[in-house]
């Protein structure tokens, strides 16, 4: 019997025939070594206990050499059966073969009947164009693609909802100013408000991401007694780029929102107070008051307050620029003493502080007359008013010169004093407030 | 035509346009159709609508030859056949799958037969097309005119009625 597999063949009887002369040779071998160490020729004489340990040696390995043999016989006698099992291998993988073929060539068959269709026939676009001379009609597909579907009604709900916590959790992780008076989430925009400067409408998914902020609207509440100054659409979508896409660079965009709202709304009150200022000189004050522009720019003062502004402000563009203050003087002198060296009029600054805020300063101490303490002139940024401003100045340095000169006689004891010589009624200043048309109260 | 970029300028005869907002007479007329073969972005395209015959793709055909061909029979005739042979595929693959090669040869001339069949009738199409398109303008104009025919008699009815009030009245007037 011949086996087929491995690369050669041999057959079993030689294999037998071989294992069983090794074992005959082996044996004799050992007799023959016996034999003549019993006649003791050579003198070479072993011990027993070397003698058994050849024999079991020998007897081990002849074992093991027929042990094999009979696996290998036993073994033999399935040959039939793996050949026909390599055979129903061989044609399942056939099989297989042509399985995988088939459908390959169907695939091809599929792709080479598209090619071979035939166009169809364009009618309605071509009896367009012959009956009208023109083309207007624009692909569906164009149509859809256009088209960016809005929520249901059912669906704004719950995505609102889950907008508005969004919004919330964001608000509470960062750090907002303190300067910021006013926030609130409501419909999944969050309205930040700062009194009398600005309101803005912001939520998530500035370009699609949720982590970033989108500006939806923009007010400002800076105006004056005819309203609120209007902010421009361009200008307001201009802006408004701008401050979200500082936003999404910056670690606290809430700062940033805040820095360029404010000095915008700065810049607006200073614009409106000098321009007010200036339509009161060129109107019904006019040579009653004087005003000009304050600029540091020329002094060591101006660089320290450049250098602070920069530290302020580092991700401002405009950092070198400075917002200029005013300097309005009123109760002008006389026309002789015009050309003085010193101007002795009394004045108001108002100019934007280091810290960016507007400051009112009176050039002497003045007392109010309502409260009896030192007067508090300050603007309304929401209704900026400098009349209102100067005659209020202007009706404290009154009140306080006249309680200057009290003092002064009730010092002069050479003087008759009476109770009744000199009283300063109080009525007649509040007749006087209350006459001006103003806002502030 | 430069076809080497992907998008190369457009033809310098542009130029020629310039005016044509103020003035259309400026520019120069459009070129007459093109008919025979033209480049359309790198394809040979051609305006005649020719469909080679199975003969001359190589291709058997299995239904007769003959001007006058009854679609509808022939197509279903060789969608059973289709049918028959799918079927006798799965056969095969499943006794002798050797021979798988022949059937779907035999399927994928079924399949071009019945392609060039279909790919014939695309004219067919366009004409019964073009006349669904006139038989719809014919149905709405025919429903215009029943609703002026409507509006008409509702018109001639209420004259009717205004008529027959003024008569009415006529014999109360010597009355007073």
């Amino acid at each position: 019997m011949a086996g087929e597999l491995g690369q050669q063949t041999v057959e079993l009887g030689a294999v037998v025939r071989r294992a069983a002369e090794d074992s005959y040779l082996a044996l004799r071998e050992l007799v023959e070594k016996s034999r003549v160490e019993a006649e003791g020729k050579n003198g070479q004489q072993r011990s027993d206990t070397e003698k058994k340990i050849d024999l079991l040696k020998f007897i081990d390995r002849t074992r093991q050499r027929m042990l094999r043999l009979h696996v290998l016989a036993k073994w033999c006698q399935q040959v039939p059966l793996v050949h026909y099992c390599q055979q129903l291998a061989s044609t399942l993988s056939s099989h297989e073969t042509c399985f995988t073929q088939t459908a390959d060539s169907l695939f091809f068959m599929h792709e080479g009947l598209q090619q071979a269709r035939a166009p169809i026939f364009d009618v309605p676009s071509a009896i367009e164009v012959l009956h009208t001379g023109s083309y207007r009609r624009v692909p569906k597909c164009v149509e859809e693609i256009g088209t960016q579907n809005t929520l249901f009604q059912d669906e704004q709900k719950p995505t609102l909802k889950k907008l508005s916590t969004l919004v919330r959790a964001k608000l509470l992780e960062i750090s907002l100013p303190k300067e910021i008076s006013e926030v609130s989430v409501t419909d999944g925009i969050a309205n930040v408000q700062v009194d009398g400067e600005f309101k803005v409408l912001i939520t998530l998914g500035y370009r699609g991401h949720f982590s970033l902020w989108r500006i939806l609207h923009m007010e400002l509440l800076v105006g004056e007694k005819a309203g609120p100054i209007k902010l421009e659409e361009t200008r307001r979508y201009a802006l408004g780029d701008d401050i979200e896409r500082r936003m999404a660079v910056a670690d606290n965009p809430f700062m940033i929102l805040y820095t360029i709202l404010h000095e915008l709304c700065i810049s607006l009150v200073m614009d409106t107070v000098i321009r007010q200022t200036n339509v009161l000189r060129q109107g019904r004050w006019k040579d009653a008051i004087k005003s000009e522009l304050i600029s540091d720019i020329g002094t060591g003062q101006g660089g320290s307050n450049a250098v602070m502004q920069l530290g302020q402000d580092g991700e401002l563009d405009s950092s070198g620029s400075r917002i200029p203050g005013l300097k309005i003087n009123y109760w002008l002198e006389e026309k002789n003493n015009a050309s003085a060296e010193s101007d002795s009029s009394p004045y108001i600054k108002i100019e934007a502080g280091q810290d960016m805020q507007i400051k009112c300063q009176h050039s002497s101490f003045v007392l109010d007359p309502f409260t009896d303490k030192e007067a508090d002139l300050s603007i309304d940024l929401s209704c900026i008013d400098v009349e209102a401003l100067i005659l209020k100045a202007i009706a404290c340095n009154r009140h306080t010169r006249l309680l200057e000169i009290q003092r002064e006689l009730m010092k002069n004891v050479q003087m008759s004093q009476s109770s009744t010589e000199v009283i300063l009624k109080r009525e007649v200043h509040g007749e006087g407030f209350q006459k001006v048309p103003c806002g502030l109260f | 035509m430069a076809t080497s970029s992907a998008y190369p300028p457009p033809p310098p005869y542009y130029r020629l346009y310039k005016d044509y907002e103020k003035d259309p007479s400026s520019a120069p007329e459009p070129p007459p159709p093109v008919d025979g073969p033209y480049q359309l972005f790198g394809a040979t395209y051609t305006t005649d609508v020719v469909l080679p015959s199975l003969e001359d793709q190589g291709v058997r055909q299995l239904y007769p030859k003959s001007p006058d061909i009854d679609f509808k029979k022939e197509l279903r005739t060789l969608n059973r056949e289709l049918q028959l042979h799918i079927l006798e595929l799965a056969d095969i693959l499943v006794e002798r799958p050797s021979q798988y090669a022949r059937r779907v040869e035999d399927i994928s001339l079924i399949f071009k037969n019945l392609h060039h069949l279909l790919n014939s009738l695309r004219p067919h199409q366009a004409r019964a097309t073009l006349i669904h398109m006139l038989e719809n303008q014919i149905q709405r104009r025919k429903q215009a005119i029943e609703d002026i025919k409507q509006r008409r008699e509702e018109a001639q009815k209420l004259l009717g009625e205004s008529l027959l009030i003024l008569d009415g009245n006529q014999p109360s007037l010597p009355a007073m």
